[in-house]
Protein backbone atom coordinates (compact mmCIF):
# COMPACT_ATOMS: atom_id res chain seq x y z
CA UNK A 1 0.00 0.00 0.00
CA UNK A 2 1.30 3.08 -0.91
CA UNK A 3 1.63 5.60 2.31
CA UNK A 4 1.63 9.47 2.19
CA UNK A 5 2.05 10.48 5.11
CA UNK A 6 1.01 14.56 5.82
CA UNK A 7 2.54 16.99 7.67
CA UNK A 8 1.59 20.06 9.29
CA UNK A 9 2.91 22.96 11.35
CA UNK A 10 2.84 21.06 15.03
CA UNK A 11 0.93 24.33 16.76
CA UNK A 12 -1.91 23.54 14.49
CA UNK A 13 -4.56 21.19 15.67
CA UNK A 14 -7.32 22.02 13.11
CA UNK A 15 -7.46 22.04 9.60
CA UNK A 16 -10.31 23.85 7.70
CA UNK A 17 -11.03 25.86 4.31
CA UNK A 18 -11.76 24.55 1.19
CA UNK A 19 -8.74 26.43 -0.46
CA UNK A 20 -6.22 25.30 2.19
CA UNK A 21 -7.61 21.83 1.43
CA UNK A 22 -6.65 21.94 -2.46
CA UNK A 23 -3.19 23.50 -1.62
CA UNK A 24 -2.16 20.85 0.64
CA UNK A 25 -3.34 18.77 -1.35
CA UNK A 26 -1.20 20.14 -3.82
CA UNK A 27 1.94 20.56 -1.93
CA UNK A 28 1.86 16.78 -0.05
CA UNK A 29 -0.71 14.33 -2.23
CA UNK A 30 -0.98 14.93 -6.08
CA UNK A 31 2.92 13.73 -6.76
CA UNK A 32 2.59 10.62 -4.23
CA UNK A 33 -1.10 9.41 -5.43
CA UNK A 34 -1.39 6.10 -6.61
CA UNK A 35 -4.05 6.09 -9.22
CA UNK A 36 -3.74 2.25 -9.54
CA UNK A 37 -3.36 1.07 -5.96
CA UNK A 38 -4.47 1.64 -2.71
CA UNK A 39 -3.59 4.69 -1.01
CA UNK A 40 -2.94 5.24 3.10
CA UNK A 41 -3.46 8.79 3.68
CA UNK A 42 -2.20 9.65 7.25
CA UNK A 43 -2.80 13.04 8.93
CA UNK A 44 -0.47 13.11 11.99
CA UNK A 45 -1.70 12.96 15.67
CA UNK A 46 -1.63 16.72 16.49
CA UNK A 47 -4.68 17.39 13.68
CA UNK A 48 -8.01 16.35 16.19
CA UNK A 49 -10.19 18.15 13.80
CA UNK A 50 -10.61 18.38 9.77
CA UNK A 51 -14.20 20.82 8.46
CA UNK A 52 -16.15 19.18 5.61
CA UNK A 53 -14.63 22.45 3.37
CA UNK A 54 -11.20 21.14 4.14
CA UNK A 55 -12.00 17.84 3.27
CA UNK A 56 -13.65 19.13 0.34
CA UNK A 57 -10.79 21.07 -0.91
CA UNK A 58 -8.45 18.45 -0.55
CA UNK A 59 -10.14 15.57 -2.26
CA UNK A 60 -11.37 17.16 -4.62
CA UNK A 61 -9.16 16.26 -7.78
CA UNK A 62 -9.03 12.70 -6.27
CA UNK A 63 -13.06 12.67 -6.55
CA UNK A 64 -12.84 13.77 -10.22
CA UNK A 65 -10.76 10.75 -11.11
CA UNK A 66 -12.42 8.26 -9.12
CA UNK A 67 -16.15 7.04 -8.87
CA UNK A 68 -17.05 7.99 -5.18
CA UNK A 69 -18.72 4.79 -4.60
CA UNK A 70 -15.19 3.11 -4.99
CA UNK A 71 -13.12 5.39 -3.19
CA UNK A 72 -12.74 2.59 -0.41
CA UNK A 73 -10.44 0.61 -3.00
CA UNK A 74 -7.79 3.47 -3.39
CA UNK A 75 -7.89 5.50 -0.30
CA UNK A 76 -7.70 4.60 3.51
CA UNK A 77 -7.49 7.35 5.85
CA UNK A 78 -5.40 7.33 9.29
CA UNK A 79 -5.99 9.90 11.93
CA UNK A 80 -5.76 10.67 15.66
CA UNK A 81 -8.82 9.24 16.44
CA UNK A 82 -11.78 7.09 14.84
CA UNK A 83 -14.22 9.63 15.08
CA UNK A 84 -11.94 11.57 12.63
CA UNK A 85 -11.51 9.17 10.30
CA UNK A 86 -14.66 8.38 10.22
CA UNK A 87 -15.32 11.80 9.45
CA UNK A 88 -13.17 12.27 6.55
CA UNK A 89 -14.28 9.35 5.04
CA UNK A 90 -18.15 9.98 5.60
CA UNK A 91 -17.36 13.44 3.63
CA UNK A 92 -15.69 11.85 0.77
CA UNK A 93 -18.13 9.29 0.28
CA UNK A 94 -21.13 11.96 0.40
CA UNK B 1 -79.06 53.23 -26.56
CA UNK B 2 -79.78 55.15 -23.53
CA UNK B 3 -77.56 55.85 -21.00
CA UNK B 4 -78.48 53.85 -18.27
CA UNK B 5 -78.09 51.10 -20.65
CA UNK B 6 -75.00 51.51 -21.55
CA UNK B 7 -74.06 52.15 -17.59
CA UNK B 8 -75.75 48.44 -16.91
CA UNK B 9 -73.40 47.08 -20.19
CA UNK B 10 -70.51 48.12 -18.72
CA UNK B 11 -71.10 47.05 -15.03
CA UNK B 12 -71.60 43.56 -16.13
CA UNK B 13 -68.21 43.70 -17.78
CA UNK B 14 -66.78 44.71 -14.88
CA UNK B 15 -68.51 41.85 -13.43
CA UNK B 16 -67.17 39.59 -15.08
CA UNK B 17 -63.54 41.28 -15.40
CA UNK B 18 -63.98 40.75 -11.63
CA UNK B 19 -65.12 37.12 -11.25
CA UNK B 20 -62.69 36.04 -13.75
CA UNK B 21 -59.64 37.89 -11.84
CA UNK B 22 -61.08 36.16 -8.73
CA UNK B 23 -60.89 32.79 -9.71
CA UNK B 24 -57.45 32.94 -11.06
CA UNK B 25 -56.39 34.52 -7.56
CA UNK B 26 -58.40 31.97 -5.70
CA UNK B 27 -56.54 29.26 -8.18
CA UNK B 28 -53.06 30.40 -7.11
CA UNK B 29 -53.95 30.92 -3.45
CA UNK B 30 -55.18 27.31 -3.42
CA UNK B 31 -52.27 25.97 -5.50
CA UNK B 32 -49.51 27.59 -3.10
CA UNK B 33 -51.67 26.19 -0.20
CA UNK B 34 -51.40 22.48 -1.88
CA UNK B 35 -47.08 23.48 -2.21
CA UNK B 36 -47.23 24.53 1.36
CA UNK B 37 -49.59 21.71 2.49
CA UNK B 38 -46.81 19.29 0.85
CA UNK B 39 -43.89 20.88 2.19
CA UNK B 40 -45.56 20.88 6.26
CA UNK B 41 -46.69 17.14 5.57
CA UNK B 42 -43.50 15.44 3.64
CA UNK B 43 -40.76 18.06 4.32
CA UNK B 44 -41.29 19.40 7.88
CA UNK B 45 -40.53 16.51 10.24
CA UNK B 46 -37.17 16.54 8.80
CA UNK B 47 -36.73 20.31 9.77
CA UNK B 48 -39.09 20.35 13.25
CA UNK B 49 -36.67 17.83 15.15
CA UNK B 50 -34.02 19.07 13.69
CA UNK B 51 -34.67 22.83 14.72
CA UNK B 52 -36.49 22.52 17.51
CA UNK B 53 -34.35 19.79 19.12
CA UNK B 54 -31.47 18.98 17.95
CA UNK B 55 -29.65 21.97 16.71
CA UNK B 56 -29.73 24.24 19.44
CA UNK B 57 -29.29 21.15 21.95
CA UNK B 58 -25.57 21.11 20.10
CA UNK B 59 -25.30 24.54 20.17
CA UNK B 60 -26.56 25.52 23.43
CA UNK B 61 -24.12 22.59 24.93
CA UNK B 62 -21.08 23.62 22.63
CA UNK B 63 -21.63 27.52 23.38
CA UNK B 64 -22.77 29.92 25.90
CA UNK B 65 -23.83 33.01 24.27
CA UNK B 66 -24.96 34.74 27.13
CA UNK B 67 -21.83 34.06 29.13
CA UNK B 68 -19.59 34.39 26.12
CA UNK B 69 -18.12 30.70 27.10
CA UNK B 70 -17.60 27.72 24.81
CA UNK B 71 -17.55 24.10 25.91
CA UNK B 72 -14.74 22.76 22.94
CA UNK B 73 -15.77 18.84 24.56
CA UNK B 74 -19.09 19.39 23.20
CA UNK B 75 -17.93 20.13 19.38
CA UNK B 76 -17.97 16.67 18.41
CA UNK B 77 -21.22 16.54 18.74
CA UNK B 78 -22.52 20.11 17.25
CA UNK B 79 -20.00 18.18 14.24
CA UNK B 80 -21.44 15.17 14.12
CA UNK B 81 -25.29 17.01 14.19
CA UNK B 82 -24.32 19.19 11.44
CA UNK B 83 -23.29 16.20 9.35
CA UNK B 84 -26.83 14.53 9.94
CA UNK B 85 -28.13 17.34 9.10
CA UNK B 86 -26.61 17.37 5.80
CA UNK B 87 -27.90 14.05 5.28
CA UNK B 88 -31.45 15.02 5.85
CA UNK B 89 -31.48 17.37 3.73
CA UNK B 90 -30.56 15.56 0.44
CA UNK B 91 -34.33 15.66 -0.46
CA UNK B 92 -34.12 18.74 -1.25
CA UNK B 93 -32.04 18.34 -4.46
CA UNK B 94 -35.36 17.06 -5.93
CA UNK B 95 -37.88 19.82 -4.75
CA UNK B 96 -35.26 22.90 -4.42
CA UNK B 97 -31.65 23.07 -5.97
CA UNK B 98 -30.91 26.37 -4.70
CA UNK B 99 -32.69 26.10 -1.29
CA UNK B 100 -30.29 22.90 -0.86
CA UNK B 101 -27.08 24.27 -2.01
CA UNK B 102 -27.75 27.99 0.79
CA UNK B 103 -28.60 25.61 3.27
CA UNK B 104 -25.55 22.90 2.21
CA UNK B 105 -23.41 25.90 2.30
CA UNK B 106 -24.29 27.25 5.84
CA UNK B 107 -23.79 23.98 7.64
CA UNK B 108 -20.50 23.50 5.91
CA UNK B 109 -19.74 26.99 6.70
CA UNK B 110 -20.56 26.24 10.84
CA UNK B 111 -18.90 23.06 10.46
CA UNK B 112 -15.61 24.90 9.28
CA UNK B 113 -16.13 27.79 12.24
CA UNK B 114 -16.68 24.94 14.47
CA UNK B 115 -13.21 23.49 13.72
CA UNK B 116 -11.48 26.72 13.26
CA UNK B 117 -13.05 27.90 16.93
CA UNK B 118 -11.56 24.55 18.42
CA UNK B 119 -8.29 25.15 16.76
CA UNK B 120 -7.76 28.71 18.14
CA UNK B 121 -7.50 30.18 20.50
CA UNK B 122 -7.57 34.11 19.16
CA UNK B 123 -10.47 35.99 18.60
CA UNK B 124 -12.74 33.12 20.53
CA UNK B 125 -16.06 35.94 21.09
CA UNK B 126 -15.51 36.98 17.22
CA UNK B 127 -15.62 33.00 15.81
CA UNK B 128 -18.55 32.43 19.27
CA UNK B 129 -20.04 35.33 17.31
CA UNK B 130 -19.60 33.84 14.00
CA UNK B 131 -21.39 30.50 14.59
CA UNK B 132 -24.58 32.35 16.25
CA UNK B 133 -24.92 34.32 12.88
CA UNK B 134 -24.82 31.76 10.90
CA UNK B 135 -27.16 29.64 12.86
CA UNK B 136 -29.51 32.59 12.77
CA UNK B 137 -28.83 32.85 9.20
CA UNK B 138 -29.77 29.02 8.59
CA UNK B 139 -32.96 28.84 10.52
CA UNK B 140 -34.23 32.75 8.38
CA UNK B 141 -33.43 30.40 5.18
CA UNK B 142 -35.47 27.96 6.20
CA UNK B 143 -38.65 29.93 7.41
CA UNK B 144 -38.00 31.17 3.81
CA UNK B 145 -38.71 27.99 2.71
CA UNK B 146 -42.40 27.40 4.07
CA UNK B 147 -43.41 31.21 2.67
Amino acid sequence: MNKISLSFDKTITGLAGNPYGVEEYEKQVKNLFDWKGKNEIIFPTHITKVGISFIQGFFNEILSKIDKNEIDNYVTIKSSSKELTSKIMENLKF
Amino acid sequence: MKTAEIMQIVCSIVAIVISIISLIYTHILSKKQIKLKMKENYYQPVFQEMLLHELPCVFTRFIDIKRKAVYKNASSDFEKTIGEFRKKIRFLQFSDLDMYNTIDDLLVKIDEDIVLLCSDRDNEEDKMNSIYELMKKLYNEIDKYYK
